[in-house]
């Protein structure tokens, strides 16, 4: 008992009510007592404390979930059938045997036709373990919260990863099924991602959220995020701002068949007449900068929010949503005149994931967090390997990459990593800094929501290089080579024209 | 364990005797309702739980070793039970549960000797299960984090974060409704 409670909230719910118990409580607990049925026995399994198990003690009677008797199998089943009778006992038998509200004692049928004398399930005992990928459990001083919640969240809400649909056998099997979790998490790219926030920018990089996914098979590797409310990693959202352009480029590039150095208007400040919009939609570039006619490249370069604009409105916003989708950011976009701006609500992971699938020739991997979920030598779930969906074409996500790779030369960022591509920007409204990019075998996303820094995103990206730098991972096979010659496009550079 | 009463108890209760168990469980009956009213708020969801609570913890006497008190050992399991029926509950239209449960004894359905209509009742019951267990372990009855973790078979980190949003969340309920009040 410490002081981590509310005080207020203490007092409000000091003061519910505490009811008396209905008349013939203590009648129908006593003739529950004086049962046959239940008596004193072997200390439940993993729950109640230390088991204090008598040599002679025989084990409870057998319920299945139905509150079934089950004949009770030879002792050469060995203790874990024990550990199983006395699991499924823990969480049906006191059930079964109270008396109902008209003070009846429900029965329990001994003339169970479906009874067999298979062998239950494998059930190991004790509380699930949570493991990265190599089998080490994941522990707190690497700061996996939202990993932690994550996985928690997935197996309580998706019954494919224990098993059954049934979400109070789910329960059962975390609490006392012995069923070891293994993530896709890799403790050394937790380990970099906390070095990262704690060296850069002289803690400005504290409170960074960093995710990282392996291109070659959609795993996360690295997650760490401070948001207190953050309970799932899918559900946590940022404004990708700048780092939307990836999308947008691959959009042109893939679906509006224009190339890098096709030519746009990035001539500010400028507005936009928009169906259903009674004002024209007006926009002005970053520093009030005039803007040029320039190439596409160069305008990504430059941050041109006009050319931005532009360009998605000649690509169409509704062609920007769907590749958007198509490499996997599931939510949170519209086809709003500011979608080419990053003004969207986007789930880290997908945004990520879209990077990934970049990085990997344009090939989607589902993200996943779960690799392999066994209980004892049963496997209760195995991700298996991974399934590649075409999303853009090789051609496009190596164009994509190389206007990235441009702008990392151009900003003589901190990035020094020679392979990496990526952009950063930083959110008008909210000041919220944020970079993303990819290296042959690794897409991350940093953002940092924290107010009093003075420039988010530069604190952004100095994280995001030293993560990349400090964690090398061991296996770059599988995804793209981000810095490449890409195809020439077999015609001569021509102007884009925005048709709203 | 100094109480020579309840200690010949416990030695009967092991032995198979239900009426000292029962007696023991009256000795500590007030508390377990408290913590069983504050957790489920309704006399019906107190009872049902109350009820697996002591017989869970009658058929597992062999595990209370004596080493600690009694009440705290058996507080425990009656926690516990409570969060398995929270869970249980999620799952199903509980106000309504509550309501037909309380009906049932004498068409009370709305009287708060039954259910507690409580602002913070009812902002509580909008609250998934899991929020809903770790603020009133935590902030109802003095667990901290790790305790909590541990009764919830979760992380620190996740209890942490599920107390902030449930909290925030039970504040804004609990706001809204004095706003309401004072209109």
């Amino acid at each position: 008992m410490t002081g981590e409670r509310d005080p207020l909230l203490a007092a409000e719910l000091a003061r519910r009510p505490v009811f008396d118990h209905r008349p013939g409580f203590w009648d129908d607990l006593d003739r529950a007592l004086r049962s046959d049925e239940v008596r004193p026995g072997p200390a439940d399994h993993g729950e109640l404390g230390p088991a204090g198990r008598g040599a002679d003690a025989q084990p409870p009677p057998r319920i299945d979930r139905r509150g079934h008797r089950r004949p009770r199998p030879g002792r050469h089943h060995g203790r874990w059938l024990l550990a199983a009778a006395m699991a499924l006992v823990a969480g049906g038998l006191a059930s079964t045997l109270l008396p109902d509200r008209g003070g009846r004692t429900t029965s329990i049928s001994t003339d169970d036709p479906t009874a067999t004398t298979a062998p239950a399930p494998v059930v190991v005992g004790g509380p699930a373990r949570i493991v990265d990928r190599d089998g080490e459990p994941l522990t707190s001083d690497l700061a996996v919260q939202v990993a932690l919640a994550t996985v928690d969240d997935l197996l309580a809400t998706d019954p494919r990863y224990l098993g059954t649909d049934d979400a109070d056998e789910r329960a059962r099997l975390l609490a006392d099924g012995g069923v070891t979790i293994r993530t896709t998490i890799d403790s050394a790219a937790q380990r970099a991602a906390l070095d990262a926030r704690r060296n850069a920018g002289d803690g400005a990089g504290n409170g960074a959220t960093v995710t990282a996914i392996d291109p070659a098979t959609g795993a996360i590797v690295a997650a760490v995020d401070d948001d207190p409310v953050a309970d799932s990693l899918f559900r946590r959202t940022v404004r990708p701002s700048d780092g939307f352009m990836a999308v947008v480029l691959a959009a042109a590039f893939d679906r509006g068949g224009v190339v890098p150095e096709d030519t746009i208007d990035g001539r500010g400040p400028c507005e936009f007449e928009m169906d259903g919009l009674d004002d024209p939609y007006q926009v002005v570039n970053h520093g009030q900068a005039p803007g040029a006619v320039a190439t596409v490249r160069q305008q990504v370069i430059d941050r041109s929010d006009c050319a931005w604009v532009r360009l998605g409105l000649a690509v169409g916003l509704d062609t920007i949503v769907d590749t958007a989708t198509a490499l996997g950011v599931t939510g949170g976009v519209s086809a709003y005149p500011s979608l080419p701006l990053g003004a969207a609500d986007v789930s880290v992971v997908d945004l990520t994931s879209a990077y990934a699938t970049l990085a990997a020739d344009g090939q989607l991997r589902e993200p996943f967090l779960i690799e392999r979920v066994t209980q004892g030598e049963r496997v209760l779930y195995d991700h298996g390997a991974p399934v590649a969906q075409p999303a853009v074409s090789a051609d496009s996500a190596c164009r994509v990459t190389s206007v990235l790779a441009s702008v990392r030369t151009a900003d003589e960022s901190e990035v020094v990593d020679p392979e990496a591509a990526g952009i950063g920007g930083r959110d008008g409204f909210s000041g919220a800094g944020i970079y993303t990019g990819f290296t042959a075998s690794l897409a991350v996303t940093v953002s940092i929501e924290l107010s009093g820094v003075d420039d988010a995103a530069a604190a952004a990206t100095a994280v995001w290089n030293q993560f990349v730098v400090g964690y090398r991972p061991a296996s770059t096979g599988g995804g793209g080579s981000p810095i490449e010659l890409c195809p020439e496009p077999g015609r001569d550079p021509q102007p884009v024209v925005a048709t709203p | 364990m100094s109480d020579p009463r309840e200690r010949e108890l416990i030695e009967r209760s092991t032995a198979g005797d239900g009426r000292a168990f029962a007696a023991l469980l009256a000795d500590h009956d007030d508390r377990m309702r408290a913590i069983a009213s504050r957790m489920l708020g309704s006399q019906a969801a107190m009872d049902d739980a109350l009820q697996d609570a002591y017989l869970k913890a009658y058929r597992s006497l062999a595990g209370f070793r004596g080493e600690a008190p009694f009440g705290g050992w058996l507080q425990r399991v009656v926690t516990r039970t409570c969060i398995d029926h929270l869970r249980r509950r999620d799952r199903r239209d509980e106000v309504a549960l509550d309501a037909a449960a309380s009906s049932a004894q004498g068409g009370l359905a709305f009287d708060d000797r039954y259910v507690d209509r409580s602002a913070l009742g009812t902002a509580l019951a909008t609250l998934p299960a899991h929020h809903r267990a770790v603020v009133l372990l935590v902030d109802g009855e003095g667990y901290d984090y790790d305790e909590a973790a541990e009764l919830l078979h979760t992380s620190r980190g996740t209890v942490a974060s599920r107390l902030s949003r449930a909290r925030a969340a039970l504040r804004t309920a609990l706001d809204a409704e004095r706003q309401e009040r004072c209109r």
